[in-house]
């Protein structure tokens, strides 16, 4: 007995000793990104001061240019769409964005990440980094109660992160200026129509926060604009019916342009089925604009 | 969700329920090995009945009848053989029935409805979409070893139902196997077990071994092969050739995490079960990997199917021989599951096997005259085609359907850039865990004197573990999916 108690102090102390070290560096690189997605976040929380700044997936990244947003409304803005995540982590996000510096309009791009249940653990990984935050640490504990103790760990919370933090410290990789990633190329195989692709049942976890992201952003007096990008040879976008109904509840703007009649059926538009190419992407910003224009969101006018 | 939660070893859910079953084993009933039976009955119920109760009914009635059946065999031994010998061949096709049944009915149906279509005949055969109990190809294995062990009066019949429960629905096993030989397992059950420090230890290195093949190798692998497999059609030569080779170690860290970590479990228990992979990355021949790789498998078909074959097919010299080891090679591929892809494979491996018989004296001549034994690049080389050779057959394995496969061997062709994943640092991480895998077992096998997790250092080994804790922590997979061997 007297040596599993002395082999558990032994470990113990490794463990622990482990674990703020490894803390101490992955924030320290963190800190000090100098590309990739690390610093854009790093940017967006510390030192971005836009007037307009644009969440979503990469969907987001890839296809909303913020050269004609600043060229149209003469305003300051800001891509900060991320690969693969939808409201759970730009909710995150958007909290440490508002709380660094509160911008005049948020435009988010609604996607597939956005209604169907994805792992709620792996849709908040990046927010792990900040669980310290008082906001991002209510998130957590209401997604993710039985991970309270795993998240005190500085091992667990920075999880498979380590080499994607070195080399965004080192600077290996692109850095994003104004955060857009515009693509290039045609998509070069066959897309079938398809009408059931996304099942039309919305989770409600993303429901409610996108119900928080209303109110947030109410309460802030920041003006937020739901859009769609189109999607090659979408048929409809019923799938979003229930976000879009939210959003006429609460008097939110919401722009569809998924099955848009002239963009989606144009095959030179797209990179892929889900995303545009630089050409499409320019077209369809400089729609979104004019609507957002049209409709003196800003009271520009 | 917490049903799916509590079968996966390597989730919290199950060391939180180990734990308490850990707790009421040695805490409450630590002097009664008839209690700690019980205990580990119950929890190992409990653990099957999570996935779905029925299928609890369905281990309770086979248990049941196996346990009377095996009474009855060992009544009749001696005695009346005629009678003995028809309870045992009842035991074993009841035994391979449920296999079939659950397994391969819908299979036969389908083929033979395909088959009928095939020569113009009309026909509306439609299968019964029958669920298939997890782990039936694990424990029908035992049910039907354990009668005719009973029958070869090498196994004296259990005459505790409780003890004989807990050897077919044993909890670390029932899964993924291994797949225990009841003359190892059952004794162990009749005395009771007490905690000791070495089985402590040597249970959590195991352990921790097995997570860190599971969450560091295997996890971290299944993303790009996932995505180069899933999209063959889009990848060039490169890719899909990486990809060949990382699935073999991705299935090999798999199931040899999975194993090591039952291995480990078992220990902790105060119970030994068999070992289930010995080094095959290091395999010269394929007999040689099939004696590596899945032991627990291969040692019961040698036993209960080769070694009966050799005998009917005694009068047949080499050929009987190379026969014998090609059906016991597609009953290896066939016991994966109902597809063609399995038996090919079976079938592929037997080939090669036969073909290693046939030409054994000239080899070994050759190696004789050209002292080719003592050469490394000899033994490099012969390793190398192994592995070559497994790596075609595992893809094969993985293929869905022998179209699937054939179409994704005539993709490798234009070898390029290969594909890069979205974030290629996992893959990093997954490439460091395969090279501690590799520098462990190269040192083991040529017995080189460089023990981390075995060192005769306390100290060592304490450190050893825990700096291992920390690696699978900060780099494994935490949200990873199952084990791969839980579909067979």
């Amino acid at each position: 007995m007297k040596r599993i108690i002395a082999g558990f102090i032994i470990f113990l102390t490794i463990f622990v000793s482990a674990d703020v070290i490894f803390g101490y560096l992955c924030k320290y690189m963190e800190s000090r990104a100098k590309t990739g997605g690390t610093a854009s976040r790093l940017y967006l929380v510390q030192e971005s001061n836009e007037d307009i700044v644009m969440f979503g997936s990469s969907r987001m990244s890839h296809h909303y240019d913020p050269i004609v947003f600043e060229d149209s409304l003469s305003l300051s803005c800001y891509n900060a769409g991320e690969d693969g995540y939808g409201i759970l982590n730009n909710y995150g996000m958007i909290l440490l964005r508002i709380k660094h510096h509160k911008p005049k309009m948020i435009v988010y791009d609604v996607c597939d990440y956005d209604i169907k249940a994805f792992d709620p653990r792996q849709q908040t990984e990046m927010l792990r980094a900040y669980y310290d935050v008082p906001e991002i640490n209510e998130i957590f504990k209401e997604l993710l109660p039985k991970e309270y103790l795993k998240l005190k760990s500085n091992m667990y919370r920075y999880n498979s992160k380590f080499f994607r933090l070195l080399s965004c410290y080192i600077g290996y990789g692109s850095k994003r200026d104004s955060g857009y990633l515009p693509m290039d190329g045609v998509i070069d195989y066959d897309v079938n129509l398809c009408y059931d692709t996304i099942p039309p049942m919305t989770d409600p976890i993303k429901m409610r926060y996108f119900g928080k992201l209303i109110d947030t952003c109410k309460a802030n007096d920041v003006q937020l604009v739901l859009s769609l990008s189109p999607s090659y040879l979408a048929p409809n976008s019923n799938a979003f019916y229930a976000i879009k109904q939210m959003c006429n509840e609460k008097n939110v703007p919401f722009y569809d342009y998924y099955s848009d009649s002239i963009i989606s059926i144009n095959k030179i538009y797209f990179r892929d089925k889900d995303h545009m190419n630089s050409e499409g992407a320019s077209i369809f910003t400089k729609e979104l604009v004019g609507k957002i224009v049209t409709d003196n969101l800003l009271g520009l006018k | 969700m917490l049903l799916v939660f509590v079968m996966v070893v390597n989730s919290l859910n199950f060391w939180i329920f180990f734990v308490i079953v850990l707790v009421v084993y040695y805490g409450l009933f630590r002097k009664s090995s008839k209690l700690q039976n019980f205990t580990l009955l119950a929890s190992s119920y409990l653990f099957y009945g999570m996935v779905d109760c029925r299928m609890c009914a369905l281990l309770l009635v086979a248990t049941g009848i196996f346990y009377f059946l095996g009474i009855s065999i060992a009544n009749n031994n001696g005695k009346n053989e005629k009678v003995a010998s028809k309870l045992t061949t009842i035991g074993v096709l009841l035994g391979v029935g449920l296999l079939f049944y659950f397994k391969y009915l819908d299979f036969f149906i389908e083929q033979f409805g395909i088959l009928l279509s095939s020569i113009g005949f009309q026909n509306n055969l439609s299968t019964f979409g029958i669920l298939m109990p997890l782990g039936i190809s694990f424990f029908t294995f035992k049910l039907i070893a354990y009668v005719i062990e009973v029958h070869r009066e090498t196994l004296e019949p259990s005459r505790d139902p409780i003890a004989f429960g807990t050897f077919i629905a044993f909890f670390p096993t029932i899964m993924s196997g291994p797949i225990d030989q009841p003359g190892k397992f059952l004794p162990q059950l009749n005395i009771n077990r007490t905690w000791r420090y070495d089985n402590f230890s040597d249970g959590i290195k195991r352990i921790f071994w097995g997570m860190f093949l599971k969450m560091c190798i295997a996890d971290q692998l299944s993303g790009y092969t996932s995505a180069v497999f899933g999209n063959y059609e889009h990848h060039n030569g490169t890719s899909l050739v990486i990809a060949a080779v990382l699935y073999y170690f991705e299935m090999y860290a798999d199931f040899a995490g999975y194993s090591d970590m039952a291995i480990g479990t078992s220990q902790l228990l105060g119970l030994s079960i068999s070992e289930n992979f010995n080094r095959p990355l290091f395999a010269q021949n394929i007999s040689e990997y099939w004696r590596r790789w899945h032991i627990s498998l291969t040692s019961w078909i040698t036993q209960y199917v080769y070694m009966p074959l050799n005998l009917v097919f005694r009068n047949w010299g080499m050929i009987g021989i190379c026969l014998a080891a090609i059906i016991n090679t597609i009953v290896i591929g066939a016991w994966h599951g109902a597809n063609w892809t399995y038996i090919i494979f079976g079938l592929y491996h037997g080939v090669i096997i036969a073909s290693i018989v046939l030409f054994e004296k000239r080899r070994k001549k050759l190696e004789k005259t050209y002292s080719l034994k003592k050469k490394s690049w000899y033994k490099n080389s012969r390793m190398l085609l192994t592995f070559i050779l497994v790596t075609i057959g595992m893809v094969l394995f993985r293929s869905k359907s022998l179209g699937d496969f054939w179409g994704l061997l005539s993709s490798i062709k234009g070898f390029g850039t290969p594909f890069i994943p979205l974030d290629p640092t996992l893959l990093l991480v997954s490439i460091i865990s395969i090279c501690v895998l590799m520098i462990k077992e190269y040192c083991n096998e040529n017995k080189l004197n460089m023990h981390l997790l075995h060192s005769n250092y306390f100290i060592i080994r304490v450190i050893t573990v825990a700096l291992l804790a920390c690696f699978i922590i900060s780099f494994g997979e935490l949200n990873g999916g199952s084990f791969i061997y839980f579909q067979f």
